[in-house]
């Protein structure tokens, strides 16, 4: 696959969140504001992004039977290391993804791509491929927050929106809400998936 | 022979990979190390600062009773000190449990335990837009600001039939932090030190230490006989 | 700070060793005999797991193969290269499969076959065909909703006036659209048989004429026509045996509805 398909693959046609349905835990609970949204979305980029690059690079040397344990060994490192970066030079954000930052290192989409992809794949392919799987999170991260910011407390990165006593549908912020929304938002996007496929048919 | 093998070039390789990650892990703590420490100590200096508005610097207090009766971990206490080198109040840390893991919250007192600051940190995981508000000092801990607390009335949320306003949806936060207050002036109260004015020797390495409370002597002990035995 | 260091690096190192260990210990206690030509295998196969070769997927096909159960040349959609790389994996002489092609044996669309009533519900033609036998007149053929384009993985099927044709470039021949019609309307054929009956009505001849224009009537004008006897009406309506077939093309000539079709 051409680097640019591969880099957009993860962005629109396997979009992690929304076609793969990959990363559910943190997909519902960091998606209540969109501050949150792009910080989680960002950092699980970077851990991506280096760990299918180390994953590619001894993709030759690791035996198949210790293949998980390496992965896992090999992601929760890098989380380590960024969280010790994001505690020193980021605290704001650290302490508003709190205990999602360390859940990253189980979060399905890196493993699942470590699998998938870096371990078949060359360094640069597989580079690409974790900042295109990102960034798709990233999207799917934000497009949630931006519903559940706006329409359940009427803010946008903590800025009031409607005013300080507006009261939005709690209950997009809350669990349920997270649900539904995703639920509706899949919905749409399959829905326009088979309008597109049945008119390519016809 | 290669039933030995496997295993052992299994667990060198694996092992080898652990290894290279500690050693990257233990380098980028080293250099994170004091930033961190200098990050966490700047931001507890500036909620005690917002509880304290007065003060001109603060002094930890080592050897403080730290256990209440709320149940609450109560982490540090500290003297707030004046330009004159004169107490003018105390400020403790309180984590209370809240809603999603503990909610750091620094209260400060003056002298007659009148409440001069509550400050909810942003070190908490609350969820945004609803127990998260408490931060916002605006919406919820604006009311203790210059409440006397009295130890046979504690705060209570109205619910709990109190008379503080709990954030909308999030009793639980707003009980939580109330508690913390609570624990937070009865730990002051039970180490607050006699007068305003502290001796020379009491501060050490930039720490007050507690003086540890005189021993009663025991029924039929003689209060001389002890002493002696203590020069043996 | 080298303490620090030297600790890290021994709990962790430590611990990588001796799970690193562990695991060899269990990969040997709990070893499964599994023969390593079911992975070559499945390394050559399309893996598209479309289920043409009539196993539950390529892993169940190539663990067939390896046991005897199926022959290499299962695979139709790998085509000519995967079945002689999969019998080498086997060490046996492939014979392949001719290649084969779906056609659609009705030619009933909505100007020749009117419809019994209009159908308004779930589209899909399994759904369609239990309500009241169906929404044509023809209790036998196609009316097109569309089920066997929807299950085709190559898109070789198209609906073109109210029923079903397949593009023959683009088919595979993976029978996923012959056993998902429920009127059994779609049938494999070998691609270089160029005759097809377009009609899978079994009713006798006056009430086919009453329903469809294009309908066979069992007249047997093509059978007597066959200098090879490949083609008989069975059931009142006629069937080419492909082994005897020789693509003279009489049958279709003398068809009086115009219904032998060439491909």
């Amino acid at each position: 696959m051409s680097k640019m398909k591969t880099f957009l693959n993860g962005i629109i046609n396997e979009n992690p969140s929304f076609v793969q349905l990959l990363g559910m835990c943190p997909l519902l609970a960091v998606s209540t504001s969109l501050k949150n949204a792009v910080g989680m979305g960002l950092t699980a980029t970077l851990v991506l992004i280096c760990s299918n690059a180390v994953i590619s690079l001894l993709r030759k040397l690791i035996p198949g039977k210790i293949r998980i344990a390496s992965y896992i060994i090999i992601i929760a490192g890098f989380v380590t290391m960024i969280q010790m970066l994001l505690k020193a030079y980021l605290p704001e954000i650290n302490n508003a993804l709190g205990v999602f930052i360390p859940l990253i290192v189980v979060n399905c989409i890196i493993l699942a791509r470590a699998e998938a992809f870096a371990s078949k794949n060359g360094v640069l392919l597989s580079i690409l491929d974790g900042a295109g799987m990102g960034l798709g999170f990233t999207l799917g991260l934000s497009v949630l927050a931006v519903i559940r910011e706006i329409l359940g407390a009427g803010q946008i990165f903590g800025f009031n929106l409607f005013g300080e006593n507006f009261q939005g549908v709690t209950m997009l912020i809350l669990a349920p809400g997270g649900f539904l929304t995703l639920g509706i938002v899949i919905g749409i996007i399959q829905l326009v998936r088979s309008k597109k496929k049945e008119g390519g048919k016809k | 022979m290669n039933n030995i093998k496997e295993p052992l070039k299994l667990g060198g390789i694996l092992g080898a990979i652990a290894l290279v990650l500690a050693l990257l892990l233990a380098f980028v703590n080293n250099i994170t190390k004091e930033r961190i420490e200098k990050v966490n100590a700047a931001a507890l200096q500036q909620g005690l600062f917002a509880v304290m508005e007065n003060a001109d610097h603060f002094i930890p207090m080592d050897g403080v009773e730290l256990g209440n009766s709320y149940g609450v971990k109560v982490d540090e206490m500290y003297l707030a000190m004046d330009a004159n080198e004169d107490v003018i109040g105390y400020c403790a840390v309180a984590k209370p449990g809240g809603y999603a893991g503990e909610i750091e919250t620094i209260v400060g007192v003056d002298l007659s335990f009148k409440i001069t600051g509550v400050n909810v940190t942003s070190n908490m995981s609350e969820t945004p837009g609803l127990g998260a508000k408490a931060t916002d000092s605006s919406k919820f801990t604006y009311q203790f600001a210059d409440r006397q607390w009295q130890e046979t009335s504690p705060f209570a949320v109205t619910k709990d039939g109190g008379d503080v306003d709990a954030i909308t949806s999030a009793t639980i936060t707003s009980r939580a932090v109330t508690n913390g207050v609570n624990a937070a002036i009865e730990v002051m109260n039970n180490n607050s030190i006699y007068g305003s004015s502290i001796a020379e020797g009491e501060i050490v390495d930039g720490k007050y230490i507690v003086p540890a409370k005189e021993r009663e002597p025991e029924e039929g002990e003689n209060a001389v006989e002890g002493e002696v035995r203590e020069d043996e | 700070m080298i303490k620090a260091i030297l600790l890290a690096a021994l709990v962790l190192g430590g611990m990588g060793v001796l799970f690193g260990i562990i695991l060899g210990i269990a990969s040997k206690v709990f070893h499964v005999d599994k023969d390593e030509r079911v992975g070559m295998i499945l390394q050559v196969l399309p893996c598209a797991n479309c289920g043409g070769c009539g196993y539950a997927g390529c892993s169940a096909y190539a663990e067939a193969v390896v046991k005897g159960t199926a022959s290499p040349s299962g695979c139709i959609v790998g085509g000519e290269t995967c079945v002689s790389k999969v019998a080498d994996i086997m060490g046996v002489q492939a014979t392949t499969k001719e290649k084969k092609v779906a056609r659609v044996k009705c030619g009933g669309n909505c100007f020749e076959a009117p419809a019994k009533y209009e159908y308004i519900g779930v589209q899909s033609c399994v759904s369609a065909a239990r309500i009241a036998g169906g929404p044509k007149n023809c209790e036998y053929g196609c009316f097109g909703l569309g089920s066997c384009a929807k299950v085709c993985p190559a898109d070789a099927i198209s609906m073109s006036n109210g029923i079903a044709y397949v593009i023959e470039s683009k088919c595979v021949a993976c029978g996923l659209c012959v056993s998902t019609c429920p009127r059994r309307i779609i049938e494999l054929v070998p691609a270089s048989k160029e005759y097809t009956v377009v009609c899978n009505s079994k009713a006798k001849g006056a009430k086919v004429t009453k329903v469809c224009d294009v309908g066979c009537i069992g007249c047997k004008m093509c059978e007597k026509a066959c200098p090879n006897g490949a083609i008989t009406v069975e059931d009142n309506r006629a069937k080419i045996d492909y082994t005897k077939c020789t693509n003279c093309g009489l049958c279709s000539e003398k068809c009086p509805r115009k219904i032998i079709k060439k491909f």
